[in-house]
């Protein structure tokens, strides 16, 4: 076994979930993922503000898991990078890395000499990461952003949910954008290796937000059909065996598209074989089409008579063939299997706060396994490590700390 | 070398969209990447538009946007001599993708076993529905599925309307996204050390991956709230919330405490606002007097059109977004000029074609759109011939069905 990114340095001045996510993904692969902050740190530290970034009622924990989740597998120097001598080691930094990540704004990047222009003189093969709200183009590049604002635009929120019913804001762009930024410094590393070559690439929550969006999307763009743009009504189902119905305990996606194929079992599972050869329901075109109403309205009364489980669960599949997902809560998935074996969930035995349950790996190798090697750092963790190895002496890391440089 | 994924030949076994976008991706970035299907029609994602499921018309978008950049080779891999040709193909493959389980994929004799003894340094990645282990390992899945496992759905939506199908095949775009970043990993890991290996994603790991900002929470502490609905009407920042406006909703997002409020009055129009008692602190809007708050901006922001309200409030530096729709998405410049959304000049068709651009920019190899979708079974020739088959060869095997 090996790390696939032994050996590859990165220099992150990235915060908050949509940039250093997206690094921590490459530090679970084995790269040496060097967290810079300020002598105050990361934002994010303070999980007072993360729930006002978030706006959502974050619970008090221990230990703060919003931080770890971003942050771990990376080791951590505190820079005044507003203080030449802090941009001096931080230059140090870039010359011997492989990338350099950031969700600094252009105009930030600019004044402290660290766009790709400048470092690209200090490391002519490096490779710049950036993550940005809305992208490094267009009119509105320098407009505040938070990730809320980036996926109203994008489109998506306006066409979910019942009709009339408010748009659904689903705060799911932050990690997308990471992953975004994961796959564009591999795609930029491994051009890098075979060319020599290192680039510019560039990541955005909105752009994470419409990638997000692709099927709709582009069936949209296609079409023009407002169908596709809309909400629309679970009772209005175009397929009824393509949606979502109540049991008595929890809500579950049918998803049996050819309905001719899958509506006898359906009905042989729901105890009501006799809908096999009910006229209204004797092809695709007449469920999908004349009887549609009916079909999703016999589903709605019969199913909240019995339980998820007891309608379609194990024992009733082996016999009668059906896809069929209860939704879930986080409850139900914090004791998933399904989510353990594969490792998306995983417990991790914390230096200082013992057992967790962590965010995953969100996908396998089998010859280069991603791995939690070490926690979220400490602010400043490592400064004295790292400043060794990039030369200094021990007299310098002492007047740097005295001068409040590095913390 | 113009394309970082110049030279990398990928035979793609995929069907619909999870695994079909994923090698789009990597065709985007230059590499060369076979779709191999079945001679009766195909991967069925063909057939989206005559099955009803989308209205028709003249182009299949569905089809076309996955599989651009792509070639097609139609062969029956029930057929000895189908799976001799991706045999001699897999000698020179870097990459095998496919979302069809491994069931099937053993069937057809092009499980990794079979392929890795041939090609050591393969790199084999499969994106399942639910993950290569686990009990729903066999599963077959959709886009629903895994999200429905997943758990976020049940936190979407006003409480007691029912959970929320993000829609879209989020899943798909984003399990394609990770399988992309899987595979060049491999590729990167196999540059530098000769060892190819097999690479698992999958839809709901996909979608376990996107919840990470209530999921972490929930995680780390239990705690039910964030399994739950939230109402707007009960966002705990009312400055953080979304309203109707006259022609759609408006996203409010002001979160910093104290510095908004005084400019925001003056945006509504209502500057006395900010000497009302009720509301001049960030304590009180958030607290005591916020449901008043919520129902009196409730009241307020349906009077003008989310154009309207913004411009009024641009040099107040308040901060808001409409809730577009894929209608004001598609004309967006911001969108456009990302190339997020990219107009492609299908050679087919005499208008050209808006597609989902890329979802990264890169400053000296940026992706293209260079070829469209292939026909069903169009490269199949061109793809014998360079690997040596001769006319005869080919003409034996289309009088024999095992090519189209």
């Amino acid at each position: 076994m090996q790390a696939a990114l032994d050996g590859i340095r990165i220099v992150d001045l990235t915060e908050w979930m949509y940039g250093s996510l997206g690094t921590r993904y490459l530090a679970d692969m084995g790269a040496d993922v060097i967290k810079v902050e300020s002598l105050q740190g990361d934002p994010s530290r303070d999980l007072k503000a993360v729930r006002r970034r978030t706006q959502k009622k974050l619970p008090d924990c221990k230990w703060n898991y919003y931080f770890e989740c971003n942050n771990r597998n990376k080791r951590g120097v505190a820079l005044d990078i507003k203080a030449e001598d802090g941009r001096q080691i931080l230059y140090k930094l870039v010359e011997a890395a492989d990338v350099f990540a950031t969700t600094y704004d252009m105009r930030t990047l600019r004044e402290l000499g660290l766009d790709y222009d400048s470092l690209s003189k200090v490391n002519g093969k490096l490779i710049y990461a950036r993550s940005s709200g809305w992208g490094p183009n267009g009119p509105d590049v320098d407009k505040p952003v938070l990730d809320a604002l980036t996926e109203a635009r994008a489109g998506n929120m306006s066409r979910i949910g019942e009709p009339g019913q408010p748009p659904v804001y689903t705060a799911t762009g932050e990690p997308t954008a990471a992953i975004d930024l994961a796959y564009a410094t591999m795609m930029a590393l491994f051009h890098r290796l075979r060319s020599g070559e290192g680039q510019e690439v560039d990541v955005s929550l909105f752009g994470a937000n419409i990638l997000f969006e692709n099927y709709n999307l582009e069936v949209y763009m296609g079409t023009e059909a407002e169908v596709m743009a809309n909400q629309i009504a679970r009772k209005a189902a175009g397929n009824p065996l393509f949606n979502m119905y109540p049991t008595k305990d929890r809500w579950v996606y049918m998803c049996m598209m050819q309905t001719d194929r899958w509506w006898p079992n359906l009905v042989k599972a729901m105890g009501k074989p006799e809908l096999a050869t009910d006229p209204r329901f004797e092809s695709h075109q007449k469920m999908c089409g004349e009887s549609r109403s009916d079909a999703i309205n016999i589903l709605d009364e019969v199913l909240p008579a019995k339980t998820a489980e007891e309608w379609f669960g194990e024992d009733v599949r082996k016999e009668i063939e059906l896809i069929v997902t209860p939704i879930n809560s986080y409850a139900d998935l914090y004791d998933d299997p399904q989510a353990s074996d594969n490792d998306y969930i995983v417990e991790y035995e914390h230096p200082s706060f013992g057992k967790m349950k962590l965010m995953g790996f969100p996908a396998q190798f089998t010859e280069t396994p991603p791995a939690i090697k070490i926690p979220a750092p400490k602010l400043g963790e490592h400064t004295q490590e790292i400043l060794a190895e990039l030369g200094y002496s021990r007299d310098d890391v002492g007047e740097f700390i005295e001068r409040n440089i590095v913390l | 070398m113009k394309l970082p994924l110049e030279g990398i030949k990928v035979l793609d076994f995929s069907v619909w969209m999870f695994g079909s976008v994923g090698a789009a991706h990597l065709a985007d970035m230059g590499a060369e990447v076979i779709k191999v299907e079945n001679p009766q029609g195909g991967d069925p994602g063909r057939g989206l538009l005559s099955s009803g499921v989308v209205p028709l018309v003249e182009w299949n978008m569905y089809f076309g946007n996955n599989n651009r950049n792509k070639k097609s080779l139609a062969i029956n891999l029930y057929d000895d001599r189908g799976r001799e040709v991706i045999y001699k193909l897999a000698e020179k493959t870097d990459v095998f993708t496919s979302n069809m389980q491994r069931d099937p994929l053993q069937r057809m004799k092009v499980d990794y076993p079979t392929l890795s003894r041939i090609n050591p340094k393969i790199i084999y990645a499969i994106a399942s529905g639910f993950g290569r282990y686990g009990p729903a390992r066999d599963y077959p899945a959709h886009d629903t599925d895994g999200q429905s496992r997943a758990g976020i759905m049940t936190t979407l939506g006003e409480p007691g309307q029912p959970p929320i199908y993000t829609g879209s095949a989020t899943g798909d775009a984003v399990g394609a996204l990770t399988l992309a970043w899987a595979i060049v990993t491999a590729l990167f890991h196999r540059e530098r050390t000769g060892v190819g290996q097999e690479v698992d994603t999958s839809l709901f790991g996909a979608q376990v991956m996107f919840e990470a900002g209530t999921l972490q929470p929930y995680l780390a502490t239990r705690d039910p709230a964030l399994t739950k609905q939230q109402s707007r009407k009960d966002a705990h920042n009312p400055l953080y919330n979304i309203y109707p406006a006259k022609d759609k909703w408006i996203f409010l997002a002001m979160v910093e405490e104290e510095r908004f409020w005084d400019n925001f009055c003056k945006g509504l129009g209502k500057p006395e606002l900010a000497n009302d008692a009720r509301f001049d602190t960030h304590k009180k809007r958030c607290g005591e007097s916020r449901r008043a708050l919520i129902d009196l901006l409730n009241g307020l922001l349906p009077t003008k059109t989310v154009s309207d309200w913004l411009e009024g409030w641009k040099e107040l530096g308040l901060i808001a977004e409409p809730v577009n729709s894929f209608k004001e998405l598609y004309e967006d410049p911001q969108a456009i000029n990302n190339e997020y959304i990219v107009q492609y000049a299908h050679p087919n068709f005499q208008k050209p074609k808006p597609m989902m651009g890329f979802p990264a920019q890169f400053s000296k190899t940026p992706g293209k759109i260079q070829a469209p979708e292939p026909m069903l079974g169009q490269h199949t020739e061109e793809i014998l011939i360079d690997i040596g088959y001769s006319w005869e060869d080919i003409g034996a095997l289309k009088t024999d069905n095992v090519i189209l």
